[in-house]
């Protein structure tokens, strides 16, 4: 079985638990759901900083919806893979020939589709409902940007559970970095609104850009070549956290 | 009880002083707030009002801020111990559930409390809007009556939920949709039709922000928000016996 | 009143029925009656799934059983399920304690659980972990973690302590140790202990009296050697011989209730044939049978006395392996 093989087997194996988890339908129905929901009743609600404003309901659709749509497995998929760790299910495949790399992208592939699947169908629903975003092909321009998003989110899960030692803690974690990231990155609050060196700062966070270009394409009708610097970064921290990941959630301490 | 209970105190602040979770988590909050502050020109704006972002926003957030985490907190502790035995253990013991649940909820009331304060103090600091006035005091009970309400709700979800995987999912969504409607960030009275009127009767501890806003923003006695603190312990009390009814020690 | 007090435990005619997933009923308990004195070591010897961890942990209280009745030191758990928990520890199959505090620290909570607690340190220098006490469960081993979880059964120096399963997935040396620890808290400090267990040998040697449980029933109740005599046979005897013998000659033999040929040997082959006699004195047996091989002049080869066991017992009275 060649490494290639391996991996796609694990993937499969990963399908098919997701599938009969309740992760699935966290994931896809009930917590965009629960946003789509809250959106549109505040769609009254409308933010402005200096002379701008701008429909809290375009704002979060593509920036928080992106986000926590793309991350909302992660909290679950977290403790997930924080309760392998504790239970013994990662030393147990330690002995096998499977590496850790191979483990990861065997779950990263599935929640990446699911994710993608996920954020259409929440963008659709979400302009249905009266966000002011482009249904076209613009589109299928913010998949690779949300298959990004997704592996960073993945990554990030397995860099907590690798570090922390119950799954306890990992959670803590969790909830502690994911609410920053949502402040930050413009998800919530446009960047403008932040003095100007928050600003750039926030550039450096992954996400941020992510989100800045799939508001460009759903929101301005931008194609996703104009968005160069801003996926410089992210593809960069995607690999980094890629790497770092298959260093940390050792299977054996 | 008494005896039963102060060894058990003591053995809850232990652990939880310990789980780093915890501290992270207020540290975080503090951070947060600051950032916010940051925002010194953001306003809200829906029909013809505008507000400002921080003032409004920061009393209840400041509060949910921490809330939010320990309740997920919670949620996972809560399950664990259903899904590791350490319940089935400690049935075979004379100490009690409700004494058990209490006393971990008191517990985290406590630090609740204290980390409310404090990151309303840097809020403060950082140019948020906070009458300094003696009534400041009444949001001591008012904070504790949201944490409790809170951890109710996560002894509900652990309770309720088979295993830790799918109590923190539904914890999620739980924590998500209060932030939506309690009215820590998003106005209550920007929302359609009759619900402005309906969500704080509707949704735990919405009036309990409400009251917590208002004391906080204009330093008015707790006795103008009455009829939220009754509200708001009616919540507490449904959820509180929601948790205590599902989570058992014992399958039967 | 006297007789009722002088027990630990009376159970009887314990029936526990489960709804079964797919339809119908599945009987955990079939209807089992037994009792334990102050101050025995008493053993439940079955496969998994025979019900034995049903049964303990409707004494401790756990689950209500469907009907029979129970008592613990003349108290029925469920009506007075407090006062039973004061006086009983309890070991589970499988329990965790709290991951962020010491076990010393532990030891202390579940101490002030109960009016009369045992000290920490006392407990943990009994079961051998006194240099561990500012250690968290996770950093001991698997065999210090069932010794802590004996030592946190004792925390209220119960009167009854529940074992269930205690040696599962131990290896021998500690096996060894925790059985010493076992025997000192049954016969110096004068415990009534109820253990569980699959391990025939375990049930052996420490139990002065032993309940044969299988698919909730009782099928004998006795000490270990009276249930052993009772068997047909007291053990066998195997050995091969170079070349095969008549096995209706060798049952005949003193001390020997049956014999039969287990291996091949066919006359002129290199393969030896194999033996097993069923007998019922050990001494005579072997004594009659070397005295028939010399006067045949017949080689007996790894010539074995294997005495009768409590798995023989199981088989014979299930018809079926103890470990399946």
């Amino acid at each position: 079985m060649t490494a290639i093989t391996g991996t796609l087997r694990l993937a499969g194996a990963s399908t098919r638990q997701l599938l009969r988890s309740s992760e699935v339908w966290a994931t896809m129905i009930f917590f965009p759901g629960a946003l789509l929901a809250v959106l549109w009743l505040f769609s009254k609600l409308r933010f402005e900083f200096g002379k701008e404003a701008a429909s809290l309901m375009d704002l979060w659709v593509t920036g928080m919806g992106v986000l926590s749509v793309a991350l909302g497995n992660g909290h679950a998929f977290l403790a997930n893979i924080a309760t392998w760790k504790a239970g013994g299910v990662l030393k147990r495949i330690s002995v096998t020939p499977i590496t850790p790399g191979q483990l990861i992208i065997g779950e990263v592939i599935p929640r990446a589709v699911m994710g993608m699947i996920t954020i259409l169908g929440f963008l659709v629903v979400g302009g249905a409902l009266g966000a002011n975003i482009r249904i076209g092909s613009e589109i299928i321009a913010v998949i690779p940007v949300m298959a990004m998003v997704t592996v960073i989110g993945i990554s990030v899960a397995f860099i907590i559970a690798g570090l922390t030692r119950t799954p306890q803690n990992a959670n803590a974690v969790d909830s502690a970095v994911s609410f920053p990231l949502y402040l930050f990155t413009g998800a919530m609050f446009p960047l403008s609104a932040f003095p100007e060196w928050l600003e750039e700062a926030a550039q450096f966070i992954p996400y941020t850009g992510l989100i800045a270009t799939v508001r460009g394409i759903v929101l301005d009708g931008r194609p996703l070549t104009d968005f160069g610097p801003e996926l410089a970064i992210p593809a960069a921290w995607m690999v980094l956290l890629v790497l770092a990941a298959a260093r940390v959630y050792r299977f054996v301490k | 009880m008494t005896t039963q209970t102060m060894p058990l105190f003591r053995a809850s602040w232990k652990m939880m002083l310990r789980s780093r979770g915890v501290i992270f988590a207020v540290l975080a909050a503090a951070v947060q707030v600051v950032v916010l502050g940051l925002m010194g020109d953001l306003g809200f704006g829906f029909g013809d009002q505008t507000l400002d972002f921080f003032d409004y926003v920061l009393p209840g957030f400041a509060v949910f801020l921490v809330v939010y985490q320990l309740q997920d907190i919670m949620v996972a502790v809560a399950s664990s111990y259903k899904a590791r035995g350490i319940l089935k253990r400690l049935a075979t013991t004379p100490l009690s559930p409700f004494t058990f649940i209490g006393v971990q909820t008191l517990t985290y009331v406590g630090l609740g409390v204290v980390a409310s304060a404090l990151v309303l103090t840097i809020g403060k600091l950082v140019g948020g809007k906070l009458a300094l006035a003696a009534n400041l005091l009444w949001l001591i009970p008012l904070v504790a009556l949201v944490v409790l309400t809170a951890l109710a709700i996560a002894f509900a979800i652990a309770g309720l939920t088979p295993n830790p995987q799918t109590a923190a999912n539904v914890g999620a969504t739980i924590s998500f949709l209060l932030f939506g409607f309690t009215g820590v960030m998003l106005p209550v009275e920007a929302l359609p039709g009759a619900l402005p009127d309906i969500v704080p009767y509707a949704v735990p501890y919405t009036s309990l922000i409400e009251a917590i806003r208002g004391i906080a923003l204009t330093g008015d006695s707790i006795t103008a928000y009455g009829e939220q603190v009754l509200v708001g312990g009616v919540w507490l009390a449904i959820a509180f016996a929601v948790a205590a009814i599902s989570y058992r020690f014992t399958e039967e | 009143m006297t007789e009722r007090t002088e027990l630990a435990v009376e159970v009887r005619d314990l029936v526990k029925v489960y709804p079964r997933p797919g339809g119908g009923i599945l009987r955990a308990l079939d209807g089992i009656s037994f009792e334990v004195v102050v101050g025995e070591f008493f053993g439940f010897l079955g496969p998994n799934g025979a019900g034995k961890t049903t049964a303990l942990e409707i004494i401790e209280g756990l689950r209500k059983p469907t009907s029979g009745e129970v008592r613990v030191l003349g108290v029925d758990p469920r009506r007075e399920l407090d006062k039973v928990k004061r006086v009983i520890g309890v070991q589970l199959q499988a329990a965790s304690y709290f991951s962020l505090l010491t076990i010393e620290e532990i030891l202390s909570l579940f101490g002030s659980f109960y009016p009369k607690q045992r000290s920490p340190a006392e407990l943990l220098d009994t079961v051998g972990l006194l240099d561990k006490r500012k250690a968290y469960v996770r950093q001991l081993s698997g065999g210090q973690q069932r010794r802590f979880s004996v030592a946190a059964a004792l925390v209220n120096d119960p009167q009854v302590v529940f074992l269930d399963e205690p040696t599962t997935g131990l290896d021998p040396q500690m096996r060894h140790s925790l059985w010493e620890l076992l025997q000192r808290l049954n016969r110096e400090e004068g415990k009534t202990i109820v253990l569980t267990t699959h391990y025939m040998e375990e049930a052996e040697l420490l139990a002065d009296r032993v309940a044969i449980i299988d698919q909730g029933s009782i099928r004998a109740i006795d000490t270990p050697r009276d249930l052993i005599a009772r068997l047909d046979g007291v053990g066998h005897i195997e050995f091969a011989t170079p070349r095969p013998v008549d096995t209706e000659e060798l049952a005949l033999l003193a001390g020997i209730t049956s014999a039969v040929a287990k291996g091949n040997g066919e006359v002129g082959s290199l393969t030896p044939a194999t033996y097993q006699l069923e007998i019922t004195e050990p001494k005579t047996a072997v004594t009659a049978l070397l005295n028939w091989s010399e006067g045949r002049g017949v080689e007996l080869r790894g010539l074995e006395v294997v005495p009768g066991t409590l798995e023989d017992v199981f088989l014979q009275l299930t018809g079926r392996e103890l470990r399946d």
